[in-house]
């Protein structure tokens, strides 16, 4: 009788891995307190139904090829198609000049601590400006093409709390598709930030993107400091 | 992102989630979290079982740096479940209740020698135990839903209550001898309430 008891005890049917998932992204953003229930329903409103939906194959391909955020969507595919790497960027030399035009932008860098000084760039303020560290390359788009990622089976994304902004996660080698073609890329992280779609490629787990991520400041301030020479 | 497959074992989720894979902790959770709910029922009623059973999965994860990834998985979480439970019943000051799900006798066969009759005496009975069973102090209610409904051993039991095992012998038998003295208060007024023949 307890043993039959016991699976008859009326519990809920909905997985709770949504909302404990969105507890922790909440947390690791540093509110010290924890946030009421209500806040917390509100706050992963956006999460919680995608996030359950991907867990249940077979909905999880339907609901991942609208997976996206910004300008940027999502595919899971069987086999990822031919890409080229990415090419040299042009720009070298003068990180006072590119920091300059970064902030003109008003467009963010990350802590010189967690990444060391840029190597290369290409700068185009109307579109994608991209910098690359030594372990990652950060793109900033505004208004810029779409961007596609094609990332394959069963590697998934998933949805990540980066600062107070949603992001996805995308780990793994996986295809960015830009303008009709085709890009090898690392794991990548991608979140919207003040309206600047912001993506963090790089060989390197998640936890490091995010303190790389959540390091980001304006521009401006690295200007005024001496970190980023030499 | 796929579900682990069951040869990954729980101390290999736990320490990649250590290293920042959320997705390895998402697996521990859905694993787990039947009876982690279960056992937050037993102990804070269905009302507030979700909410203890989403805090005790929170700390968890706060606390995997100092879980043995040698040990058992379940009796840990458990305890942790069970203690947020604890502090939410502590905090609300009611009776437990225990809800049982509803089965339908549309769709149940009787056995073979048992009518429907029988079923609904059946369904009496269970609802006649999970009253009883939430009648008795949290400390047996615990001891008992670890023993009949997660069917812990001995050994996961001493971990899940933090005890020697020696001690949940008799913390085990002291809650069946209270069980069974609700069951029989029930059964006596049960008997004061029937018509007389």
């Amino acid at each position: 009788m307890l043993t039959d008891l016991g699976g008859l005890i009326a519990t809920p049917e909905l997985s709770l891995v949504p909302r404990v998932r969105a507890e922790l992204a909440t947390a690791a953003v540093g509110t010290p307190r924890r946030l009421s229930r209500f806040a917390l329903v509100a706050a992963a409103t956006i999460v919680v139904a995608l996030i359950a939906t991907l867990s249940i194959a077979p909905a999880r391909d339907a609901v991942a090829r609208f997976l996206g955020i910004g300008s940027t969507t999502v595919e899971p595919v069987d086999k990822l198609p031919p890409a080229q790497t990415r090419g040299a960027l042009p720009g070298s030399g003068d990180t006072g000049r590119l920091f300059e035009r970064l902030h003109e932008a008003g467009l963010s860098v990350p802590d010189a601590a967690l990444v060391g000084s840029p190597l290369s760039w290409r700068v185009d303020l109307k579109g994608e400006t991209t910098v690359a560290f030594a372990d990652v390359v950060l793109s900033q788009r505004r208004g810029a093409e779409p961007v596609g990622k094609l990332t394959p089976r069963p590697n998934g994304a998933e949805f990540v709390n980066v600062g107070n902004d949603f992001g996805i996660w995308v780990p793994g080698e996986h295809v960015r598709q830009v303008d009709g073609r085709n890009f090898s890329s690392s794991s990548a992280l991608v979140w919207v930030h003040n309206g600047v779609e912001l993506h963090l490629e790089g060989d390197l787990p998640l936890a490091r993107m995010l303190t790389i991520a959540r390091s980001m400041h304006p521009a401006r301030v690295a200007l005024g400091t001496t970190a980023w020479e030499g | 992102m796929e579900p682990e497959a069951r040869e990954t074992g729980d101390g290999e989720l736990v320490a990649r989630a250590r290293r920042g894979d959320l997705g390895a902790f998402d697996e521990l959770v859905r694993r787990h979290e039947r009876s982690a709910i279960r056992v937050a029922t037993v102990v804070c009623g269905s009302g507030g079982a979700e909410d203890a059973t989403q805090e005790g999965f929170v700390r968890a994860f706060r606390a995997l740096d100092r879980f043995d990834v040698n040990r058992e998985f379940r009796p840990w979480i458990l305890r942790i479940v069970a203690n947020a439970a604890k502090n939410r019943a502590r905090g609300e000051r009611r009776q437990v209740q225990l809800d049982l799900r509803e089965r339908s006798l549309h769709g149940s066969t009787p056995a073979e020698g048992h009518d429907a009759a029988d079923l609904l005496v059946a369904e009496e009975q269970r609802a006649t135990v999970a009253a009883a069973l939430a009648r008795l102090p949290v400390q047996d209610r615990v001891v008992i839903a670890y023993r009949w409904f997660e069917d812990m051993s001995e050994r996961e039991m001493a971990v899940a209550l933090d005890v020697r095992p020696g001690t949940v012998k008799s913390r085990l038998s002291r809650a069946m001898t209270r069980l069974r003295a609700e069951l029989e208060r029930s059964e006596a007024s049960w008997n004061d309430r029937r018509p007389m023949e």
